[in-house]
């Protein structure tokens, strides 16, 4: 469903010099497939998500998503992505419904079918109690939970998580995963980034590493603890990013 | 591997609720269904309702105020002498009218003062004495040791002492009354002359002042008459008004001319505000990330809140309108403002066109600059020097040396030939032809704002400027392209139009010169040249297009080149035709182009004319249907690419000739949009063009024809061309199409989709 072919992009500096952010990254992502792209900060992961969605153009290399290439046709690109960003805001004088009734209007949804999915995600994520309510008044968990329905509305077959759960709290936060676990279930493929790695052991089939814009290891989580001898991804994690030995001499 | 060959639906999608089907521009109730929540968010916020209604609701009552406070006052408060209460001061050319006139005035004034005392009741204790008159009657010979001093040093005779004196605001109206003809009989009519000075306000003050007071004094002497039949005559006051105009050195801004640019001033501040919101706001709340990820071309995301803000804009234009109009008529500075014109119906009306016209242009501008600003304070911090950069144009628009076509480049100049407009509209002496550039130019550029606006909106730079630069914006695309975009041919398009009115008008004027004379065609083609050849061929390779394809220039068929001929051979007699019945009153044109005509009728000037305008038509058919058209048929269907860039060919002529050039010149760009299209090159087109061009300019010169009595020279846009004329160009176009038709089209319709 997702295919990722030898993307590099590169952002020039001020001084003249280049930064690789993302360097040389293949991978592919099957039907029905949560895809876990770990990595440290700076590592890459967003700008990998937004090169796929066709909103970065590569510089070199290239990424198509149900067979549509992200740079040649984006639109039709666009059409099979739901994308869920920590950064995502929403429009703050709108009502939830008005956002997400506009929102299906974009993707070209019926209206009819437009509201029958409203009203599903209301019941699914828990939205009804403030779903007239003004965007602006929402409580940061409550805010996720839209952006997620947002992003669902137009019932896509591909979900780019951004770190979904970023600055929620545990209730949130089990709200969205619980979620995540109901779209694998039903088959949409789906690339998660997320610092909780707890979270990603539990709902990514496969994982990549990213660091430094280079994908280090990609794998199962049996494969990865088979190349590692660790045991917990967050071990794995720590060793593959350099930061474990640092670590490890500071506690010394 | 990755493919980007056509795939087929994923096994995914077929639960999907809903199968995408293409966003389109041409989806109207889509469009409006964005607008109208770009609009409800917009007018939700509490900001835009203090700019859209509380400040015009508060500020003109509050400048009405201050107006009658403090700036009427200053102006009256300027007393030729320490005489308190001498609010109207005014001018006569003898001692005797002096004396009648101050005679005259207190007459009135008492039966004024009369009335009233009679309607009011008397106040308890009121016995003071009565107020000072509030006028000052000054003869010309006390006048001259006011004037300044280059004026007063020169010899003046009276009446040029009273009009230095209204111009220099030393007197604000001048009476004249003629002398009393003993001989008339009982009841004697005398034409008393009230001589304003125009645009001034208190000039039309000190008028209503002195007019009511001869309506009081004639009423007192009606009725005396009536009493005493058969007694003494009685003189009745006639009036007659007439203004003198503010001198060169000494003009006074119009106030009344200063009003539109208030109102520009209020749309602006109207418009200011949902165009940072609905860009650099965007992107700082975060919404803009999602809103480009979802399958919307960038350029109907950026329109519809193109027309959020200019719906916003023009709704500020309107409550400032009302409220303006509602504190002038409640304040009674409609008269002291409007007294010659009167603020009527018609020109609100023409005002209010001004006004959408200028949200049309700042809402497309604005967008543009926003759409840059990565947050609301970056673009607040573009904004302000535009809006101090739009003073100046504004105020320099209300210098009475400007003029729309003095220098030509004001016509087409942005916001400053809106000023002048508005100024000429108020003094009731707009040109047409001058307003019609205005207007189009003025689109042009809100056209070009738009697209820049569209590129710049969502564009990595602005959306991830985190980690992409302004370059990014600019760079030329990575794979050859097989034509221009859209934005790109549209933009050279806004650049040269104006240029090109600018570069001719400046031509024309120095077609004084012997010189220059005999270099005007050459200058012509040089400056064609330059605009529709080298812009376009600029614009080509900043987009990497080939060229070929990206300006038409396959070889056509056989056919098509003498079908192009053919045209180009017989399409004349009818374009002069239409240009004979559009111009059958006007003399503008005769004259316009009579003194250039006269000067190329010369036998060594003829060849280079010819080829010079050939080369021209070649020139603009490398640009229309070459570069435009190219970049066009992409996007639109066949008969909306050959319109468009028919009816932009029409109205680049009618900035450079007038506006009746609009329907030749688009016909024309109908028929080589056609040969173009179906032929599949813009070569036919050239040859038609060059030829149809040389063999206006060789007729326009005075050639005349065998068979006909009639010289088929350039008047004939006065008069009708010969019927037998237009008989042989009818055949010959139809002959023409023909052979393009059957010989000259391109062979299958995907020769030129490759």
């Amino acid at each position: 469903m997702i295919q990722v072919d030898r993307l590099t992009k590169c952002f020039p500096q001020p001084g003249g010099s280049v930064l690789t952010a993302v360097n040389d990254l293949s991978f592919s992502v099957a039907e029905g497939e949560v895809y876990g792209l770990l990595g440290p900060n700076g590592a890459g992961k967003t700008t990998t998500l937004r090169m796929l969605l066709g909103l970065l153009s590569p510089t070199s290399g290239q990424a198509s998503i149900a067979g549509f290439g992200s740079s040649t046709h984006p639109d039709e690109v666009k059409r099979r992505v739901g994308l869920v960003s920590a950064s995502a805001g929403l429009y703050q004088g709108l009502t939830v419904r008005e956002m997400l009734l506009f929102f299906a209007d974009l993707y070209a949804v019926q209206p009819e079918e437009a509201r029958t999915e409203l009203n599903r995600l209301s019941y699914l994520l828990n939205l009804d109690e403030f779903l007239d309510q003004r965007c602006g008044t929402l409580s940061t968990g409550q805010r996720q939970r839209v952006n997620l329905a947002r992003a669902l509305i137009h019932r896509p077959p591909v979900m780019l998580l951004d770190e979904p759960t970023l600055g929620l709290d545990v209730l949130g936060a089990q709200v969205v995963t619980e979620y995540i676990e109901l779209l694998r279930n039903e088959g949409k493929s789906a690339i998660l980034t997320t610092h909780h790695l707890d979270d990603a052991e539990r709902l990514c089939t496969r994982f990549g590493l990213l660091h430094k814009g280079i994908l280090v290891i990609e794998g199962t989580l049996h494969q990865l603890r088979a190349r590692t001898g660790c045991t917990r991804l967050v071990e794995i994690f720590l060793k593959l990013s350099e930061i474990g030995p640092a670590l490890s001499q500071w506690h010394r | 591997m990755p493919t980007t060959n056509e795939p087929s639906r994923p096994k995914g999608e077929r639960d999907a609720l809903y199968v995408p089907h293409p966003w389109s521009l041409d989806s109207l109730s889509r469009l409006g269904r964005l607008v109208r929540k770009e609009l409800l968010e917009i007018l939700r916020d509490r900001r835009t309702i203090i700019t859209l209604v509380a400040m015009p609701l508060l500020l003109y009552p509050l400048l009405s105020f201050a107006f009658k406070q403090f700036f009427l006052a200053s102006q009256i408060g300027i007393s030729v002498e320490s005489t308190p209460g001498a609010d109207f001061r005014i001018g006569a050319a003898t001692s005797r009218e002096k004396s009648e006139i101050d005679t005259l005035l207190h007459a009135g004034n008492v039966q004024l003062r009369a009335q009233i005392s009679k309607s009011e009741r008397p106040a308890k204790g009121g016995t003071a004495g009565p107020p000072p008159e509030p006028w000052l009657c000054i003869s010309s010979s006390d006048l001259r040791k006011f004037l300044s001093n280059g004026e007063s040093r020169r010899e003046l005779n009276a009446e040029e002492i009273l009009q230095e004196a209204l111009r220099q605001g030393i007197i604000q109206l001048i009476v004249r009354i003629p002398r009393v003809d003993a001989n008339a009989g009982k009841s004697r009519r005398l034409e008393c002359e009230l001589v304003s000075l125009e645009g001034s306000p208190q000039s039309q003050a000190t008028l209503t002042f002195v007019e009511r007071r001869i309506a009081a004094y004639n009423a007192e002497k009606l009725s005396q008459r009536l009493d005493l039949t058969g007694a003494e005559p009685v003189t009745l006051l006639s009036l007659r008004w007439s203004s003198v105009k503010a001198g060169e050195a000494g003009d006074l801004i119009s106030l009344a001319a200063l009003v539109p640019l208030i109102l520009i001033l209020m749309t602006i501040t109207g418009a200011v505000y949902p165009a940072i919101d609905l860009t650099a706001g965007e992107r700082e709340r975060g919404t803009l990330e999602i809103l480009v990820a979802a399958p919307v071309p960038r350029l109907g995301l950026l329109f519809a809140k193109y027309v959020t803000v200019f719906t916003v804009a023009v709704l500020t234009a309107v409550v400032n309108l009302v409220s303006m109009v509602a504190t002038l008529m409640l304040s009674g500075m409609n008269q002291v403002l409007f007294r010659d014109q009167g603020l009527d119906a018609v020109l609100l009306l023409e005002l209010f066109g001004l006004l959408l016209l200028f949200a049309a242009f700042f809402s497309a501008v604005l967008l543009s600059l926003t759409s840059f600003a990565r947050s609301f304070k970056e673009a607040q911090a573009y904004l302000i020097p535009l809006m101090l950069a739009s003073l100046a144009p504004g105020l320099a628009g209300m210098l009475p040396g400007l003029k729309l076509d003095h220098p030509p480049v004001m016509a087409v100049t942005p916001l400053v030939n809106i000023v002048l407009l508005a100024r000429d509209l108020f003094n009731g002496d707009a040109v047409f032809s001058l307003s019609i550039i205005v207007v189009v130019s003025t689109l042009f550029y809100a056209v070009a704002a738009i697209l820049l606006a569209a590129r710049i909106f969502g564009a990595e730079g602005v959306l991830f400027s985190e980690q992409t630069g302004w370059r990014d914006l600019f760079r030329r695309p990575l794979r050859p392209q097989d034509a221009a975009s859209v934005p790109a041919a549209l933009w050279c398009l806004a650049l040269m139009a104006p240029t090109l009115f600018v570069m001719q008008s400046a031509l024309a004027r120095s077609l004084e010169a012997q010189t220059f004379q005999r270099l005007l065609y050459p200058l012509m083609f040089a400056v064609t040249f330059v605009l529709f050849g080298i812009l376009p061929a600029i614009g080509a390779w900043l987009g990497k297009v080939r060229w070929i394809s990206g300006f038409g220039a396959r070889p056509p068929r056989l056919g098509a080149f003498l079908g192009g001929a053919i045209l180009g051979c017989s399409l004349w007699p009818i374009v002069l035709e239409m240009l004979a019945w559009l111009n059958r009153d006007s003399q503008a044109l005769e004259a316009r182009f009579g003194r250039i005509l006269e000067s190329l009728r010369q036998e060594t000037v003829l060849p280079i004319a010819v080829a010079c305008m050939m080369g021209i038509g070649v020139l603009e058919e490398w640009f229309f249907r070459g570069f435009l058209f190219q970049a066009l048929r992409g996007h639109v269907t066949k008969w909306g690419t050959i319109g468009l860039t028919a009816v932009l060919f029409g109205l680049t002529h009618v900035i450079q000739e007038g506006l009746e050039r609009m329907a030749p010149s688009t016909l024309q760009g109908f028929v080589l949009g056609w040969v173009c299209w179906e032929t599949g090159s813009v070569i036919p087109g050239m040859i038609l063009h060059a030829l149809n061009n040389g063999i206006l300019i060789w007729i326009s010169l005075g050639r005349q024809l065998e068979g006909s009595d009639v010289p088929l020279d350039w008047r004939l846009v006065g008069s009708n061309v010969p019927v037998n004329w237009v008989a042989v160009g009818v055949a010959g176009t139809l002959a023409g199409f023909a052979f393009v038709w059957f010989l000259g089209r391109k062979r299958s319709p995907a020769t030129l989709e490759d």
